[in-house]
């Protein structure tokens, strides 16, 4: 059994199957047709629910925030013990038992409904409520800043919902002036079920639910180890924000065994600077990261602040975890080649508890293959603390600049002292069969004097490194191009401080 | 007309349900506890014979109720429209990798997708034909060529000053509507079929549905309130999905669904045609046309499906606003074995204007003037005025146009500022471009151009329409209550539009070519007047009312002294025994149109527009954004000016995804790879013009159309044209403005980056820093 809350109303879900996504689940609730299946697949946003959690073992077991997400590739048994916003409730439709039938009032919407209305932002009205929900998810989030907020801040709000037929200036439009709304009035629909939510949660350790196939949730790190040990041979399918794993249950039809759920283990989540290095938990969000990582924070690197924002959209950043980016073992992953150019270290556990670090270079050793042993698990990756990390260059090259997967991805990390180069870090996704780290470029550059001579030996040893293939994404041909001209650009601002071409496409 | 709502910025009807949730898609409407989910198991090869199919597993696995090959339908398998040639389940000849072999019916969707994984098929591969270089070499067609020829090319052509000749690929593209082909069949007493379709066609699906199961078409009613956008991907698409649903529906006496996961939906459905084009232009010092000889050949796919029409609009748009004193134009319809290509918003006419405009930017490069001034030239003109296909054109506005937003988006002064610019930085370039279309409103398809529709008045005074038209998000419905609430001068809330329904207003056309209000608007306010001159008749004889034209406006009925709100008076009718109901009828006027000589006036009026586009390009990368875009288009008089505005930045968003980061590819077995939005970009917000004005340009409709508007639905769509151009000239200052590059459609960073590339090693300047 599992207990979840959908606008308010608290339901018991006795019968399903751990292969069911939320989505699944809310459409088939009486009148909750409004939260759309566009893909299945986490690229179109038409399916954006408001989510908390109501017993996060982070917060010793009390409520977390609402965040946004893909319910399309959101395991329902992920959601117990949380509450869901969909687009219904947003309007305060289905709190009562008045139904969908009742005559609607834009007076009775939420500002970012009414003022979807108010600037047509609907044509066909099929990704219509993902952009509401992304809307208010947004608004939760600026709270106090959300006056202040800009084209910008609504353009990335909105960068997980596709829309075909508004071209976005009308939703842009909208968004602006709900923006002008009082917290009291964005907030209603939040504070309206969140009100109804008296009752502690169910939460057990180490909850395990669903049938014959079982899907674990522990909730600290012990009662992961537990659920491993006693699974003795049959080691269950690592899950944590199940934004790429659960493709296989939408796209392939996969029937996934057993699964344990790691991204609600307390242990795992934080990321904070210990001992002199920055340790990120394995099941950390983007989402966590983005505000680690933040300029105004205390960790500042724009690198990969400026990478996160384009790290797939808002609903997948509150999701998806960083050991879940590596552990997948893609060659087209962003993490990896920032990891290599930081030297960072994985730190991997098991069921007995046993720990092991391995440096991010050795991770990947073939395609989609990871150093990981069964049953093994990414605990934290972390660096050097004393790494500057304004001296980390990330290039991403996509055919659309946003939610879209790298062509090429460049990490580098240049350092020039005195007309030398004092350190060099050079690695690349998507130009081989595994994220590839380049030593033998980096020794082409570190010691030698800044100057063409060293800048051309390092490029002609780059290209012979790499393997690129032609895909849906881009040529071989041109990510030849792309990985020397990442480099390139990264040492052209290491020396000079200066931008060659364009600094990428601000938003 | 009541000014109150014809050509008020009314919001969409559906606004309220969308917003909450609430308007329900097919996929939305409560099913009966026994439904049942259909998964279509499709070919694994390009091209080839079906040796075995083993569908044992795929029968007893958990869930299945049915599975359905070919032979298990009962009336005609062919589902091809207007002709024959696509079986609703391959019967033992596959034509492209993805075409439906089975179908599985089970108690979930999941269930069924599981059950047709399990089929075993066995294949005698042949040799696939899958580009339209190969058909072409080899003379493979759907459908027969065309050439249209006006004075003498060739000559002309020998006798230029100045040739041209080159080709351009243009690709195809997915239409991506978020809602996916679905629909739901429901049997129903005596033998009926009742289908809820997301379709552009209802009266197809109707006539399909009854084919494939034997039946007169008055057993079978389709319905379809409202689709989650089709973009032309429901013309002739929405059939399969019905038929099949249907005919598990038939056998089982259950309702069954079918609905398409993404993949299968852009794997097993056709797309706009890529087009291989070759031209060869002769011009004067001026830049001034002389002659063209263009040749178009559509990548049709597998069957004809609607690529004659396809073909000859983009012949029909070679020219684009372009006078021709000599042309040849001549269309192929390959055959490929890809998935059979169809109708996409602009419907081959986009293919077949982008070779005239990267031409006109040849000429002026090779003359070295602005293009703009090139375009100028060569617009349409009194005395210059007759298209290379036999209609003269007579409105000549687009050189108003074209003026106006030059002056509107400063464009003189932004090309010198730009020049300027890029002379002094390297690697980051600039490119800026302005673009006009026009675009011919008509179907091409001549009995298409009717419309009918069913408007009932009630005794309270509340309004009904219906008619053949469907709603897919363009505000057609909205449109239309307007249409009626004008006709009876009663508020918008009076006037209902019902679903689409076949057995409401039989025949009918498919919402498409731009028509949906030019022509069931018309047809809705015939059933008006029908009805009008009932009630006018009633008041002379009922009420005494002196013999004057009744006035319908603000929800009063009058003539003369006398006055009555309209609920009173229509209830008055009523008790009178007043018929308030009447059909109404609409045909295009005026068009003609000889497609084997090529002569005639195909079309009833032409819709225009201009753009600007200013873009900024990283050539080392090719990454690039375009900051600002200035539009300025011919709508007519508006009848829903906010409507209209988000069919112009909606259809100008699509075309410039089309020729920038939607790039439809296959593999060498004939495997669509972008097939899911993983791989297959369309733009998301970021991509729309931070500076992004549009303007409708002020002038009413010369042709007596509804309310003197225009058809708005696909022209804006080849207005992002100008970015296409835009970039190609930021390639150009790559090179110092010596080499005009070739730029590959769609320009996807890679392609822009190959083509500042070219223009730099062609132009002098260093390959690489």
């Amino acid at each position: 059994m599992m207990r979840l809350w959908i606008n308010g109303r608290e339901r018991h879900v006795v019968d399903f199957d751990p292969n069911d996504s939320l989505l699944e689940h809310i459409r088939a609730q009486p009148g909750l047709t409004g939260t759309k299946e566009g893909c299945a697949s986490g690229d179109c946003g038409a399916c954006t629910v408001i989510v908390r959690d109501l017993a996060d073992p982070v917060l010793g077991g009390g409520a977390g925030p609402f965040v946004s997400l893909n319910s399309c590739i959101t395991p329902l048994a992920a959601m117990a013990d949380h509450q869901v916003l969909t687009v219904e409730g947003a309007a305060g439709i289905g709190r009562s038992a008045a139904g969908a039938n009742r005559k609607l009032a834009l007076d009775s919407l939420h500002p970012v409904q009414a003022a979807m209305v108010a600037h047509h932002g609907a044509q066909c009205g099929f990704c219509t409520p993902g952009f509401v929900m992304s809307l208010i998810a947004h608004q939760l989030a600026a709270n106090a800043q959300l006056k202040d907020a800009t084209r910008g801040d609504f353009v990335r709000a909105i960068s997980g919902n596709l829309c075909r037929c508004t071209g976005y200036r009308s939703i842009l439009s909208a968004a602006a002036a709900a923006a002008q709304a009082t917290a009291s009035a964005y907030r209603r629909p939040l504070d309206a079920v969140a009100a109804l939510n008296d009752t502690p949660p169910v939460s057990r350790p180490a909850a395990a639910i669903g049938g014959a196939v079982r899907f674990h949730r522990p909730r600290d790190e012990a009662a992961l180890r537990q659920t491993l040990a006693s699974a003795a041979g049959d080691i269950p399918t690592f899950i944590a924000g199940a934004t790429d794993l659960w493709l296989e249950v939408t796209q392939h039809c996969r029937e996934l065994g057993p699964l344990i759920d790691v991204g609600r283990v307390a242990e795992l989540r934080g990321a904070q600077c210990v001992d002199g290095r920055i340790r990120l938990g394995g099941a950390a969000t983007h989402a966590t990261l983005e505000a680690f990582f933040d300029v105004a924070g205390e960790h500042p690197c724009p690198a990969i602040t400026a990478l996160l924002r384009r790290f797939g959209s808002p609903q997948i950043r509150h999701r998806a975890t960083i050991g879940g980016n590596i552990a997948n073992g893609s060659p087209v992953a962003d993490w990896p080649p920032v990891l290599m150019a930081l030297d960072a270290e994985l730190e991997l556990a098991n069921a007995q508890g046993e720990l092991r670090r391995l440096p991010m270079r050795s991770f990947h050793v073939g395609y989609k293959q990871t150093a990981l042993q069964p049953g093994e698990y990414i605990r934290a990756v972390s660096f050097d603390a004393a790494i500057p990390l304004d001296a980390l260059q990330a290039f991403k090259i996509t055919k659309r600049w946003e939610d879209d997967i790298a062509s090429v991805l460049g990490a580098f990390r240049i350092e020039v002292e005195d007309g030398v180069f004092k350190a060099a870090r050079v690695a690349l996704g998507g130009v081989a069969a595994t994220p590839l780290a380049l030593p033998q470029v980096e020794a082409e550059l570190e010691g030698r004097p800044v100057g063409s001579d060293a800048v051309n030996a390092a490029a002609a040893r780059l290209r012979a490194a790499l393997s690129p293939i032609t895909d849906v994404r881009a040529s071989r041909e041109y990510r030849l191009d792309m990985a020397e001209r990442t480099l390139r650009k990264a040492i052209h601002r290491a020396a000079s401080g200066a931008e060659q071409g364009l600094e990428g496409i601000p938003a | 007309m009541n000014a109150a709502t014809m050509g008020a910025p009314l919001r969409h009807d559906s606004a309220l349900g969308h917003v909450t949730g609430t308007a329900r898609y097919v996929d939305d409407l409560p099913t009966p506890a026994n439904s049942l989910h259909v998964a279509i198991g499709g070919a694994t090869i390009a091209h080839g014979e079906v040796t075995r199919l083993d569908l044992a597993a795929a029968r007893t696995a958990p869930g299945v109720v049915d599975v359905v090959t070919a032979d298990d339908v009962p009336g005609e398998l062919d589902i091809g429209a207007p002709f024959p040639g696509d079986p609703l389940l391959a019967p033992n000849v596959v034509e492209f990798l993805g075409q439906p072999l089975f179908a599985v019916a089970a108690r979930t969707l999941r269930a069924a997708r599981r059950a047709a994984a399990l089929a075993t098929v066995d294949y005698r591969p042949a040799k696939p034909v899958l580009d339209v270089a190969t058909a072409l070499d080899e003379r493979r067609f759907v459908l027969p060529s065309r050439t249209w020829r006006k004075g003498d090319a060739p000559a002309a052509l020998g006798a230029a000053p100045h040739r041209l000749r080159s080709a351009l690929y243009v690709r195809g593209q997915e239409h991506f509507y978020l809602e996916g082909q679905v629909a739901l069949a429901m049997p129903e007493e005596g033998g009926t079929m009742h289908v809820q379709s997301s379709t552009q066609h209802p009266a197809e699906v109707q006539a399909l549905v009854a084919k494939v199961l034997g039946l007169a078409m008055h057993k079978v009613r389709v319905t379809c309130r409202r689709m989650g956008g089709a973009f032309g991907g429901k013309e002739s698409q929405a059939a399969s999905a019905a038929c099949i649903a249907a005919l598990f529906a038939w056998r089982l006496g259950v309702a069954v669904k079918c609905r398409l996961p993404r993949k299968d939906d852009m794997t097993q459905t056709g797309k706009r045609h890529d087009f291989a084009c070759d031209y060869d232009l002769g011009y004067d010092d001026d830049g001034r046309l002389l002659a063209a000889r263009i040749m178009l050949a559509g990548k049709c796919g597998y069957s004809p499906d609607l690529s004659e029409g396809i073909v000859d609009r983009a012949m029909f748009h070679a020219a684009n606003a372009y006078y021709l004193p000599h042309a040849e134009v001549t269309g192929h319809r390959c055959k490929t074995h890809t998935v059979s290509n169809t109708a996409f918003r602009g419907f081959g006419g986009p293919q077949g204007m982008l070779p005239i405009e990267a031409a006109l930017d040849d000429i002026a490069a090779q003359l070295g003037q602005d293009p703009l001034d090139v375009r100028k030239r060569n617009l349409y003109a009194p005395g210059r005025d007759m298209a290379f296909y036999g209609q003269r054109v007579t409105e000549h506005v687009l050189a108003d146009i074209i003026e106006q937003l030059e002056a509107s988006s400063d464009y003189r002064s932004r090309r010198a500022e730009m020049r300027d610019f890029n002379r002094e930085s390297a690697w980051a370039k600039r490119g800026i471009a302005l673009t006009p279309v026009q675009f011919g409103i008509s179907f091409s398809t001549m009995h298409l151009n009717q419309a009918g529709s069913l408007v009932s008045v009630y005794r309270d005074g509340s309004i009904e329409v219906s008619h053949g038209g469907t709603e897919m998000g363009q505000g057609l419905y909205t449109k239309v209550r307007q249409v009626a609430a004008a006709a009876f001068g009663v508020p918008l809330s009076q006037v209902a539009n019902t679903a689409t329904r076949t057995d409401k207003v039989p025949n009918t056309s498919p919402t498409a070519a731009s028509s949906g209000a030019d022509m069931n608007g018309m047809a809705v306010r015939h059933a008006c007047e029908r009805i009008k001159t009932n009630l006018t008749q009633f008041a002379r004889e009922n009420l005494n009312w002196p013999p004057l034209d009744l006035r319908f406006a603000a929800g009063q009925v009058s003539a003369g002294p006398h006055s009555m709100p309209f609920a009173d008076f229509v209830g008055a009718a009523y008790l009178a025994r007043t018929p308030m109901s009447a059909t109404g009828f609409y045909k295009t006027p005026d068009i003609h149109f000889d497609k084997a000589l090529g002569q005639g006036r195909p079309f009833y009026y032409y819709a225009h527009g201009a753009a600007v586009a200013e873009v900024l390009v990283d050539t080392l990368t090719g990454e690039y954004r375009v900051p600002r875009v200035d539009i300025l288009h011919d709508a007519g008089a508006s009848l829903n000016p906010a409507i209209d505005l988000g069919q112009i930045e909606g259809g100008f968003m699509q075309g410039m995804g089309w020729l920038t980061s939607e790039e439809l590819l296959w593999d060498e077995h004939g495997r669509v790879i972008s097939d899911s939005p993983a791989n297959y970009k369309i733009p998301t917000a970021h991509d729309c013009p931070e500076s992004f004005n549009v303007a409708f340009y002020a002038g009413a409709n010369p042709q007596p159309t509804i309310h003197r508007s225009k058809a708005v639905g696909e022209p804006p769509l080849m207005l992002a044209i100008a970015v296409w151009c835009a970039l190609r000239d930021a390639c150009f200052a790559a090179g110092g403005y010596a080499h005009l590059p070739a730029l590959a459609v769609p320009a996807t960073p890679e392609a822009v980056y190959w083509a500042a590339r070219e223009a730099r090693e062609q132009g002098g300047r260093d390959a690489v820093a």
